[in-house]
């Protein structure tokens, strides 16, 4: 018998999505993906000056804070053909580098692993045999029986105080839910040392970027960071070398923790290797730029074709004709009006909402493609195209997640395994660990080139008569992000952010072919209806920028149950 | 906010946090709180006051290292609009657990994480208010305008509860006396 089950949102701070499955025989045979929120920072940015428009964009969202003020001055400085001094370059690179692990982090440890983690378990382990375990897969110093057994007193508090807080919406002791107690307590102690490590790199962009969320440190032309290495009112030695020490400690706990769990997670599931890959054409872009105009990277990117690596085409500059002409939206299914397939400098933004219309028009999220198709974005993305590209890093840390994930399992786990929900987790800790890689390196260049004397990290912008036309992009946290600005003298004429959550949370196309969160969804199992794990593992391994809520509903679209679930926000 | 350093242990022992949405009407209760008592109360010893916003696990840094922390927020207890609450340390997460409450990403998550964390306050009390309207508007409904000035009189009673000496600071004071 055919079931609904719909994802809808509740809380009133995010809350922009809504997922509606067909289910049949405990497998979900259709799906819908619609955003249920309008954006319109487009239309305010119209006539706005170009130079401020990131303080707007950044506002899209509060927890992909930093992307969108990166993107849009990337933008902004394409259509003036600027180029930006390299301090700047680092600068920004190593905030980005510095949130994306931040992000990927907090999305792993405390947004998603309670959907494969059971904390209640955690309190049948037995601590020691969790530490053994813990000690014969990674070189952790804090995997200790006296750490672990503190950290079970502590859950066992929260259980017994009948008040789970912030675990108080996971699925315990779902059938789905399948890792052995000490396992459960390893990950739950992780969890909680990840609220420190997240923090420190939380800490790296609240120092560059002046205030988290939300840097307020960008420039077009550059950065306003003063770079003055014995100065107490700059960017100086002090504070780089406290930087440098928080870079550090990030780094061992991504290295020997967190790709060690999504490895440990990953083998013991290992069935959800087979679950949740969908859209298979892959779009990345470069980033960490290390040259002034934006034509060398530090992490390569690009689209792979119906997931065939050997089809990887890369995009190499900022100034890249292979991804301006590529991206194109569809509106045949979203709330605008019209019917109308365009690049984004020709697109506009007008209303027009319809209800809920499956086969018509059924969000506010435009539909991307590239060159005609479906494109997935996001860490998975990414790193397929990086270890497409050959980029070291990304071969060394994949190869070693799979090692690890394969001598679990006890059986041998290729790069093809990637395509999957679980396999989105493990693209995410392998891209946070080349993004550490980043961070460190930027780091280097930064206080090389100030110690050879150069302080310069801005150029000004001047603004000619007459009408520019340029693009920024940016591999977020969530994916390939980028802005288009028309600017006609001096002002903005139009504006258009295509962002990841767009390219993977969008409706149907022009074609009709389903987006990449709806073809995720299709095939995967449902066990029990009334707790849609399954569901949620999926979604959740695209890391939406969303809270949401579950609806499931009978034929008649009578509702049966209603689960909350927060997906980001914290 | 101020540049973040590595000796937090200089803040203030006291902190007043108010969160909630702006652009929500009444939801955004706690921000207008904090903004107006900073504007216009000077404190013996020195409070820290805080716009919580929207904010969520970033939270957990402010908490950290105080002695006591008052919240204020909106909270649906299905109350008189303008009613006022006053929650406890465990009473706190114990009473907020199924309300479908105020900007309900985080202060429960905040609390109970930072309890998890072993960051646990001397005295937490949160100051709830049952609002009235939380479309999507700018500034306060008519009703919790017109009970806003009750509202900062218990926040304030609560911080001199705890033997902070508050004082309106005198451009404040010239101003209302005309």
């Amino acid at each position: 018998m055919a079931k609904r089950i719909t994802v809808d949102p509740v809380t009133r701070i995010e809350g922009h999505l809504r997922i509606d499955c067909e289910v049949n025989n405990g497998k979900v045979t259709n799906a819908w993906s619609s955003g249920q929120m309008w954006r319109g920072i487009e239309t305010i940015l119209q006539g706005h000056d170009p130079r401020e428009a990131w303080i707007y964009t950044q506002r899209i969202c509060g927890v992909c804070t930093t992307v969108h003020a990166i993107t849009s001055v990337r933008a902004v400085e394409n259509a003036l053909d600027m180029e930006i001094p390299v301090n700047a370059q680092y600068i920004r690179n190593m905030i980005i580098a510095a949130h994306g692990i931040h992000d990927h982090m907090v999305h792993f440890y405390h947004l998603s692993a309670l959907d494969w983690v059971d904390v209640v378990s955690a309190l049948k382990a037995s601590p020691k045999k969790a530490s053994n375990l813990a000690q014969s897969l990674s070189g952790w110093d804090k995997n200790g029986v006296e750490e672990f057994t503190v950290v079970q007193k502590k859950l066992q508090g929260f259980v017994d105080s009948g008040q789970l807080g912030i675990f108080a919406n996971g699925y315990w002791g779902h059938p789905a839910m399948i890792l052995p107690p000490e396992v459960n307590l390893l990950a739950a102690a992780h969890y909680l040392q990840a609220f420190d490590y997240q923090r420190k790199a939380n800490k790296i962009v609240s120092i560059l970027g002046s205030k988290t969320p939300h840097i307020q440190n960008l420039a077009v032309g550059g950065v306003a960071n003063p770079i003055n290495p014995d100065s107490e009112d700059a960017l100086n030695m002090e504070r780089l070398s406290y930087i440098k020490s928080m870079i550090d400690e990030i780094g061992s706990f991504i290295e020997q923790v967190y790709l060690i769990d999504v490895a440990a997670v990953g083998a013991f599931y290992k069935d959800w290797l087979n679950y949740g890959s969908g859209v298979t054409n892959y779009l990345s872009v470069p980033d960490f730029p290390i040259d002034p105009a934006g034509t060398k990277f530090g992490t390569p990117g690009g689209y792979i074709k119906n997931g065939d690596v050997g089809t990887f085409q890369p995009i190499k500059s900022f100034r890249d004709d292979f991804f301006k002409e590529g991206v194109k939206e569809s509106i045949k299914h979203s709330w605008y009006d019209g019917d109308w397939t365009r690049h984004p400098y020709d697109e506009d933004t007008i209303p027009n909402y319809t209800d809920f219309e499956e086969n018509g028009k059924y969000s506010w999220v435009k539909s991307p493609s590239y060159y005609g198709k479906p494109a997935q974005v996001g860490p998975l993305a990414n790193v397929l195209g990086m270890y497409a590209a050959g980029d070291p890093a990304t071969v060394k840390y994949a190869d070693l997640a799979l090692e690890k994930v394969s001598a679990i399992a006890g059986v041998k786990v290729g790069i093809e395994a990637l395509h999957s929900s679980i396999g989105r987790h493990a693209a995410r800790a392998v891209r946070t660990a080349v993004l550490y890689e980043q961070l460190k390196k930027n780091y280097q260049m930064l206080v090389e080139n100030i110690a050879s004397g150069d302080m310069d990290s801005f150029n000004k912008p001047t603004f000619p008569k007459g009408t520019q036309t340029g693009f920024g992009f940016h591999e977020a946290p969530r994916g390939t992000l980028s802005h288009w600005v028309v600017i006609k003298d001096g002002k903005i004429k139009n504006y258009q952010a295509v962002v990841p959550s767009t390219w993977n949370a969008g409706p149907r196309n022009q074609n009709d072919e389903l987006g990449p969160y709806e073809a995720s969804l299709v095939g995967n199992p449902v066990a029990v209806e009334e707790k849609p794990l399954e569901v949620l593992r999926t979604i959740h391994s695209f890391d939406p920028c969303l809270a949401c809520a579950i609806h499931l509903y009978d034929d008649k679209k009578e509702s049966i149950t209603r689960v909350n679930t927060n997906t980001c926000g914290i | 906010m101020s540049t973040p350093t590595p000796a937090a242990s200089e803040n203030p022992k006291i902190l007043v946090l108010g969160v909630g949405n702006l652009l929500m009407q009444d939801e955004g209760i706690g921000v207008h709180v904090a903004r107006v008592l900073s504007e216009r109360y000077a404190f013996d010893p020195e409070v820290d006051i805080v716009d919580g916003g929207t904010a969520g696990l970033e939270l957990i840094d402010k908490i950290d290292e105080r002695e006591q922390v008052l919240i204020v927020d909106a909270v649906d207890f299905d109350l008189k609009p303008g009613s006022m609450i006053k929650l406890q340390n465990d009473e706190i997460n114990a009473q907020l657990q199924d309300k479908m409450s105020l900007h309900h990403l985080g202060l429960t998550d905040v609390l109970s994480a930072a309890k998890l964390l072993d960051i646990q306050p001397r005295e937490i009390c949160l100051i709830g208010i049952q609002p009235h309207a939380m479309e999507v508007e700018v500034g306060l409904s008519p009703v919790i305008t017109a009970r806003f000035e009750e509202v900062l009189d218990g926040v304030v009673r609560q911080l001199v509860q705890w033997g902070v000496w508050v004082t309106r600071n005198h451009d404040e004071l010239q101003e209302a006396i005309g």
